[in-house]
């Protein structure tokens, strides 16, 4: 476990080199809030907007503040480097080391992580506590509902790239199909807009995969848009999900290292 | 005169190479046509959902909407074409590759900015925003005779010169910074305030992004010009904005060429 503690502080450390580049990038992060702040103010001026996208306009600023910050927290980007391993055979170092490579990852995603859950959480806490104020249905128990679904979104968003990253076995120029994955999955995660605005048939396949439980979901349960049973519900399908992709990741692993030829490293 | 015309042949060598390029690597290219068509789909979704509310925004009205979105796809389009160039920029710094390029009898900066062209990420935008612009050309009922075309394409040229020269100066930074993630990442998050037409913006911020950061010259000045809507103080800043900032980036660009230190070439 001590070698897992050492990847998580190198995590962090490594995050925290390149600082301006650290607060460049979180600042990047309030420009989409700009334009949809803006977009949604108007529409919800100037027409019956809560009829026709079903959200109240508390509801839907609250989802457009914290959905760019669920979708930074859960990011990911160690896939690149996982498809660097297996094609230049960095991966060779990690397969004779007491230290499963899974694990390494996980723990070092984790300790990247740290200084964006330090600039990030107490500003989501500062909107979360302004919505309670504003007379949004905030509480303690929808709060706590919340986080638990955070650690579990950040959880499913590493398996799946976790398995993306595993494509590298397969597939030999992914450059540009991880930044394919990468677009499609923020668009279906409900990270740029809540898709359950488009009804239909568009809610029920966000309902049924996985990716808007790494975004979308844990947002809703904040903004007052899920009852219990839809929360429990939901919960239920992260963990399935996390399951899947583990037992996924797990099988494409062994594969992939049956195919892996260790050139270079 | 005979200058201009010698670099316009370097550049249509550049093309005529980055076009057997693509054709070579072939899956490359049809990777990088479903990469832009991924950013595609985020920008169709405002329009959608604009469409959805079926509102004006100020004077616009959804098909206006539809050809200042167009616009905007197209110049992405042809912005990503030489994005990938300024990208490479901080590495090239980093790593001393300058050194290939300096010595060339041409420009450097031209060299460097343009010498790789990606028509993958050209191709899905020029097509669909000239579809988007023909459409809510005709549906907006604008005048298309030679003087309204002719003034569109003069804007869309001058909001070429403005997005090179605009989005250049933060990647000229890396001179100074070594890691640039932040720097792409908050380019990008300006660029995409052009999601919307600038009119949705409070009158402040508009101003803002006209006339100190004018990222709104570059995709709203052409479609303000077919309607009409351009003051003839505009007209003048929509030409000379462009000049200015190309001015501000040569000026700079050889600034910080005295900073490269051709480290570890």
């Amino acid at each position: 476990m001590s070698s897992y503690r050492c990847v998580f502080l190198m995590g962090v450390e490594q995050a925290l080199e390149y600082r301006v580049s650290f607060f460049l990038s979180m600042l990047s992060a309030a420009f989409p809030i700009i334009i949809q702040t803006a977009m949604w103010n108007y529409l919800y001026g100037h027409s019956d907007a809560a009829a026709i996208f079903g959200y109240q306009q508390g509801e839907i600023l609250l989802y457009t503040l914290l959905a760019t910050l669920v979708s930074q927290l859960v990011s990911t980007g160690f896939e690149w480097e996982m498809n660097s391993d297996i094609k230049m055979g960095g991966l060779n170092k990690y397969l004779i080391r007491p230290v499963g490579y899974t694990g390494y990852q996980f723990f070092r995603f984790l300790g990247q992580k740290v200084p964006r859950v330090m600039v990030i959480v107490p500003v989501m806490a500062a909107i979360i506590g302004l919505a309670f104020w504003q007379g949004m249905p905030v509480s303690a128990g929808r709060v706590l509902a919340f986080l638990v679904s955070l650690g579990l979104a950040l959880l499913l968003n590493f398996s799946i790239f976790y398995c993306v990253g595993l494509l590298g076995f397969w597939l030999t120029d992914v450059d540009k199909l991880f930044g394919t994955i990468s677009v499609v999955l923020t668009v279906a995660s409900g990270g740029v807009f809540p898709l359950d605005i488009f009804g239909g048939m568009v809610e029920i396949l966000v309902n049924l995969l996985p990716f808007g439980y790494t975004a979308q979901f844990p947002v809703n349960i904040i903004n007052g848009r899920f009852g219990w049973a839809r929360i429990g519900a939901g919960i239920a399908f992260q963990i399935g999900w996390i399951f899947f992709f583990a037992c996924l990741g797990n099988v494409m692993w062994r594969r992939g290292l049956k195919r892996y030829a260790a050139v270079g490293g | 005169m005979k200058r201009i015309g010698r670099y316009c042949k370097l550049l249509g060598i550049f093309a005529k190479y980055s076009l057997m390029s693509a054709l070579e690597y072939r899956v490359n290219f049809v990777t990088g046509v479903t990469v832009e068509m991924g950013w595609m789909v985020i920008k169709l979704l405002y329009v959608a959902i604009v469409y959805k509310a079926g509102i004006n925004i100020g004077i616009l009205t959804p098909d206006h909407i539809l050809l200042f979105v167009g616009t905007y796809m197209l110049m992405t389009g042809i912005f990503m074409m030489y994005w990938g160039n300024f990208s490479s920029l901080p590495g090239m710094v980093q790593q001393g590759e300058l050194d290939l390029y300096i010595v060339k009898p041409v420009s450097l900066q031209f060299l460097v900015t343009l010498r790789r062209l990606d028509f993958a990420y050209l191709l899905p935008e020029l097509i669909a925003g000239t579809a988007m612009i023909v459409t809510g050309w005709r549906l907006a009922g604008l005048p298309a005779g030679a003087v309204p075309i002719a003034g569109f394409l003069f804007y869309l040229a001058c909001g070429c010169l403005l997005a090179y020269s605009l989005f250049l100066l933060p990647y000229i930074l890396s001179f100074w910074i070594i890691s640039a993630g932040g720097i792409a990442d908050i380019s990008s998050a300006l660029w995409d305030f052009n999601n919307m037409p600038s009119m949705i913006y409070e009158k402040w911020f508009r101003r803002i992004g006209t006339y100190i950061l004018p990222v709104f010259v570059i995709t709203n000045f052409p479609g303000l010009f077919l309607m009409g809507e351009l003051s003839p103080w505009a007209c003048v800043w929509g030409a000379a904005a462009p000049a200015l900032f190309f001015a501000l980036s040569r000026a700079l660009w050889k600034f910080s060429l005295k900073k490269y230190s051709s480290a570890s070439s």
